[in-house]
């Protein structure tokens, strides 16, 4: 089960090495991150064994979330990149403010994105040090 | 209704069931998906599995639902395109399965879908998992 004093966080899809890779940088000892098939890491979020799911896909469109929608539901999910284009900082640490569970990348944003999803979640948990 | 697809017999099976219980796709979507799957697998001498095909998978059974309920993507973004147009081959293999969605649906892709399809297609065929 989730630890109060760290996240637990599930990468899947094409980048999920990257995530991994750039969660644990980001997050350090506040951070668990395994990696999953996005069908597994869904049900692990579900489960309540893993705070939030982080899928990526190679264009954005949905794809990165189709199971995540399936098993959590649609008002959990959120795309903050797609192809080309990626959300400002301040619109993704609203994204994490909100209720969210599960959350899409494009693949080509993961070195980018995840550090600012990672830093914006550990201060919504108050793990951020501050 | 399940009972009666072909899906039961691939190794997406629980992730087209899955997809087909939320509402995000109906069966006759997973069919030609699967119709497009035997296409990939014959030309590109390649079989696809979860491993290397989810992502795709997935995202042309929304790219097709999005064309039924004519809930076209609003936009996207330019560097689309030119990404896509610069794997000619690609591009053309996503033209080739446009032609056989437009002969099922009697509508087709966009080029904003094509393209999307475009990279999806040449990161399977390059064994980009």
């Amino acid at each position: 089960m989730t630890q109060s004093d760290k996240l637990v966080l599930v990468a899947s899809g094409i980048a999920k090495g990257a995530i991994v890779k750039a969660a644990q940088q980001a997050g350090g000892g506040r951070v668990e991150v395994l990696s999953m098939s996005d069908i597994q890491a869904a049900q692990a979020v579900k489960a309540g064994q893993a705070n939030y799911f982080i899928g990526s896909c190679a264009t954005g469109q949905g794809g990165a979330l189709t199971m995540a929608i399936a098993l959590l539901g649609p008002t959990r999910c959120v795309m903050l990149t797609n192809r080309g284009r990626m959300m400002e900082a301040g619109d993704i640490q609203e994204r994490v403010r909100m209720d969210y569970l599960a959350y899409g990348i494009s693949a080509d944003h993961a070195p980018e994105v995840i550090p600012l999803l990672v830093q914006a979640l550990l201060e919504k948990h108050q793990l951020d040090g501050a | 209704m399940m009972t009666h697809s072909e899906h039961y017999n691939t190794p997406f099976q629980e992730r087209f069931s899955l997809m087909i219980q939320s509402g995000q796709v109906d069966l006759s979507t997973i069919n030609l998906v699967l119709e497009i799957i035997r296409k990939i697998e014959r030309d590109y001498n390649l079989t696809l599995d979860e491993d290397n095909a989810a992502s795709f998978v997935s995202h042309v059974a929304l790219a097709l639902q999005r064309l039924k309920d004519a809930k076209p993507l609003k936009d996207y973004p330019d560097v689309l395109l030119n990404e896509a147009r610069a794997m000619p081959s690609y591009w053309a293999y996503a033209g080739e399965i446009n032609k056989l969605v437009a002969e099922r649906l009697g509508k087709h892709f966009d080029q904003g879908e094509v393209g999307y399809l475009t990279i999806h297609l040449a990161r399977l065929a390059q064994g980009q998992t």
